[in-house]
């Protein structure tokens, strides 16, 4: 219910302190960042974290919290060519997962509106058979 | 000692069959435990809801204290009773309003509470609740509180409350609005009187245009209540006169025009119709004549392959094993059924209708066509099952399958109805929805037999119309003919008056005792006794009241069977008993006018159920279905269609139900000898008159 009331600052700034714990945990636990092609594999970080996957892509602060981290940390060790190489292949993967990530959310939102319209279908269906029981047994008619 | 409670209920345990136990806390506090049967409540109460009561106290052994109920209708919680009702009422689970929040909502609207839930304020509701949530708590708080409205609306106008669930059910939103709004849609469920008046009270005016199109429509439904779908202007004039008490022909002619003009009621041929009756008798005519006339492009001639080998070598197999000789009606009866996709067999008993359905069947299991046969009741089934040796349903264990599985829209099955005589237009509309575009149909009944018990009339019609192909058996078999009962049921079905012998025990045939009402009692059981070491007697009564009414009868024969039997505690119920149970039960696969005999009562007291044989098969009844058990020393004729039985007793008197037909129905259920007992004037002067259903105005025709 909390939740639901936060307003988007406030859930920006959760989302930060979340991945802050987050990161500290690894620290302290001596534990790496987990990496796919030398790069933060955000999908893990977002599971292990419980924080969205968006909000490492559209959060300034949890960016850059990450960036500092896997600076800092030094778990980021590839050579510098593989790096620029793999920066560009990663931002095809983001940006396609993004898009991607979008889809979903209009698939999703389709999914609840037709849901939405299959229950009134139903909902419907049912107060004609209703109807219709009744014609069948009186042969009266019911005003709509 | 009577007690009124307005009470939160906290627990129920709902009765198997209606009805419920439950307990709930007044104002104070206090709790209360009520018991309540399925006529003082029309549903059982959700906890957290909020009741008025009615009822009387009494004190159970084991339970103390509690109220039968008398009165119960659920109510709009106020004041501090709204509290408990958001918490406890599962209407409002999910919307994470536990204790805390509950209170917070209390201690900022206190009593306002109430109204600003009815009037949906979200915009208050949000100083304490998101504003999404606010709009879920008004949304729900209407849904669950307006069927308190509903049942109160009911109740004030004095309708029987049990109809608040299908009120609410027809028309989910805004229930009591519509209710206001037009107070006439209430015929639907109600007699005019009964909405007139409450109507009237809620200040529609004599000649309002709502009460003008419903007295139209209320006279309609009354002549449906007759059985006709028709009526002729006249006479409806007259009728909606006398129904708004108003001498105005023009104001009359004015209510129908509309009638006519809201599509309340429709026109055929210069008559009237109610929209509901007139819209199934169009369905069943339109589609009856695409089955005669075939789909276009369906594969219509299924039977054409050697068709004419087949069918002879069918026939020949059935005369050779059967040992029958198939007349030439039946064998053109066998062609009808074969070559064309509607047709209607009729004839009376003997005259070899099964014969020509075992047939039927040999061939189309050589072709590989499905056939499906059924009939309304269950015996009439089981009979058909017998006699074909194939599997035979009832009409509504079909349409029942048909509902759950469906049917392959592509099929193409023979479906077989036999005792088509009984059904009425509703069974028939339903019938025809659900058989699949390219069935085949093959009707087989007796039109000579009482018409349907609902309205409209189907088969009858279809058997004297020359624009379907129909053929009618009339020899009756050699065997059959040896009771002599089809030789008086020829006559009868003619109108002619039959000479009959008096009774003189047991022997094959037709007699006739005369007797006074008085007397009728001692006559039948003087016969039963004279047919005490005849299997399989049955007494059909004509009506269910008066002396020699099914009630009467089966009281005293129950009553000098008595003696010794174990007798089901609380009900007119003893082992040994005949029976017929009165209700469809899927589950069981027991229909309304299954008959058999009680076998034992188990139990003890209070807890009692009966094992019983009906249609042959061994049921355990349990005690929330015993009001579905009648006695069956006597049923009604109406009943008995579709049943045979050895040796049959027809007490017989004056009565508006007493027609030909009746008599005939009668007649024509006993196989070996029936007696009939009575006045012999009446029995005449109804063979006489033309039947009931030749008065029955139809507007379906094809």
């Amino acid at each position: 219910m909390s939740t639901n009331r936060l307003s988007g600052r406030e859930r920006g700034e959760q989302n930060l302190a979340e991945v802050r714990g987050y990161l500290a945990g690894l620290k302290a636990t001596n534990q790496p960042l987990p990496l796919d092609d030398g790069r933060p594999n955000i999908t893990a970080i977002s599971e292990a974290s419980g924080v969205l996957r968006n909000v490492f892509y559209t959060n300034a602060g949890v960016k850059r919290l990450l960036a500092a981290f896997t600076g800092s940390g030094g778990e980021a060790t590839d050579p510098p060519a593989r790096v620029l190489h793999t920066e560009r292949q990663v931002e095809i993967k983001d940006r396609r997962i993004l898009q991607l990530e979008q889809q979903l959310a209009s698939a999703k939102a389709e999914s609840e509106e037709l849901r939405k319209r299959l229950t009134a279908a139903l909902q419907l269906l049912n107060r004609y058979r209703v109807i219709e029981d009744d014609v069948l047994k009186t042969g009266r008619r019911v005003i709509p | 000692m009577t007690v009124s409670a307005t009470v939160t209920i906290s627990s129920v345990h709902p009765g198997p069959s209606g009805g419920a136990i439950f307990s709930g806390h007044d104002t104070w506090g206090a709790r209360l435990r009520f018991v309540a049967d399925r006529d003082s409540i029309f549903r059982a109460p959700v906890v957290g809801e909020v009741w008025t009561l009615e009822g009387e106290s009494r004190i159970h052994p084991r339970y103390g204290d509690q109220v039968h109920v008398l009165r119960a209708s659920p109510v709009k919680p106020t004041g501090k009773l709204i509290v408990d009702f958001l918490l406890r009422h599962p209407a409002f689970d999910g919307l994470g309003i536990g204790k805390a929040k509950a209170a917070r909502l209390w201690a900022e609207f206190g009593p306002d509470l109430h109204g600003a839930l009815s009037k949906g304020d979200v915009g208050r509701l949000t100083q304490v609740l998101p504003g999404e949530v606010a709009q879920k708590l008004v949304d729900a708080w209407h849904s669950v509180t307006e069927e308190a409205s509903v049942v109160s609306f009911l109740d004030q106008h004095g309708f029987d409350l049990r109809l608040a669930n299908k009120v609410r059910a027809v028309w989910p939103k805004n229930t009591l609005a519509k209710l206001n709004d037009n107070p006439y849609r209430m015929l639907a469920f109600a007699s005019w009187e009964k909405v007139d008046r409450a109507a009237r009270s809620l200040g529609v005016i004599e000649h309002d245009s709502r009460r003008h199109v419903a007295a139209v429509e209320a006279f309609l439904y009354r002549r449906l209540d007759a059985k006709h779908t028709l009526t002729p202007r006249a006479m409806l004039l007259a009728g909606v006169r006398s129904q708004m008490q108003t001498h105005s022909l023009d104001v009359a002619s004015a209510a129908v025009d509309q009638a006519l003009n809201e599509h309340a009621i429709t026109v055929t041929g210069g008559s009237y119709q109610p929209l509901g009756a007139a819209v199934m008798e169009k369905v069943v005519a339109s589609r009856l004549r695409e089955i005669a006339d075939g789909a276009p492009g369906s594969a219509r001639n299924l039977f054409s392959t050697n068709l004419a080998a087949i069918m002879t070598e069918a026939i020949a197999d059935l005369e050779r094993t059967a040992r029958l000789k198939l007349n030439a009606r039946q064998r053109q009866a066998v062609e009808m059924a074969v070559h064309q996709p509607l047709g209607v067999l009729t004839g009376g008993a003997g005259t070899g209708k099964t014969a020509v359905l075992r047939v039927v069947h040999r061939i189309a299991e050589q072709i590989g066509v499905p056939v499906l046969q059924m009939a309304l009741s269950g015996r009439a089934a089981q009979r058909m099952r017998e006699a074909t040796e194939r599997p035979a349903s009832t009409i509504a264990a079909f349409l029942r399958s048909v509902e759950r599985r469906g049917l392959d829209p592509e099929s193409e099955p023979l479906v077989i109805i036999d005792e088509a005589s009984m059904l009425d237009l509703p069974l028939m509309y339903s019938l025809v929805r659900a058989m699949p575009d390219r069935a085949r149909l093959l009707l087989v009944g007796d039109p000579y037999q009482l018409p349907p018990i609902g309205f409209g009339l189907v088969f009858h019609v279809l058997a004297a119309s020359q624009n379907i192909p129909r053929i009618e058996l009339v020899e009756v078999h050699r065997q059959a003919q040896s009771s002599g009962i089809p030789q008086v049921a020829h006559q009868i079905r003619h109108g002619v008056v039959p000479p009959l012998p008096p009774f003189a025990g047991v022997h094959a045939g037709v007699s006739f005792i005369e007797a006074d009402k008085d007397d009728v009692i001692g006559r039948i059981l003087r016969v039963r006794s004279e047919w005490a070491e005849c299997n399989d007697v049955q007494i059909l009564g004509v009506t269910r009241h008066g002396t020699s009414g099914i009630k009467n009868i089966n009281a005293i024969l129950h009553a000098s069977a008595l003696s010794c039997k174990s007798k089901l505690a609380g009900w007119d119920l003893a082992e040994g008993d005949p029976i017929i149970y009165t209700a469809n039960d899927y589950q069981k696969e027991l229909w309304n006018g299954s008959l058999g005999r009680i076998e034992k009562i188990v139990g003890s007291n209070g807890r009692q159920s009966v094992v019983c044989s009906l249609d042959g098969v061994r049921h355990e009844i349990p005690a929330e279905d015993f009001r579905r058990i009648e006695l069956a020393y006597a049923i009604t004729v109406h009943k008995s269609q579709g049943s045979q039985f050895n040796r049959v007793i027809v007490p017989i008197f004056k009565s508006r139900l007493l027609d030909r037909t009746l008599i005939y129905t009668a007649l024509t259920r006993g196989v070996e000898q029936v007696v009939f007992i009575g006045d012999r004037n009446a029995f005449d002067s109804a063979v006489a008159a033309p039947p009931h259903s030749h008065e029955r105005q139809v507007g379906f025709s094809i």
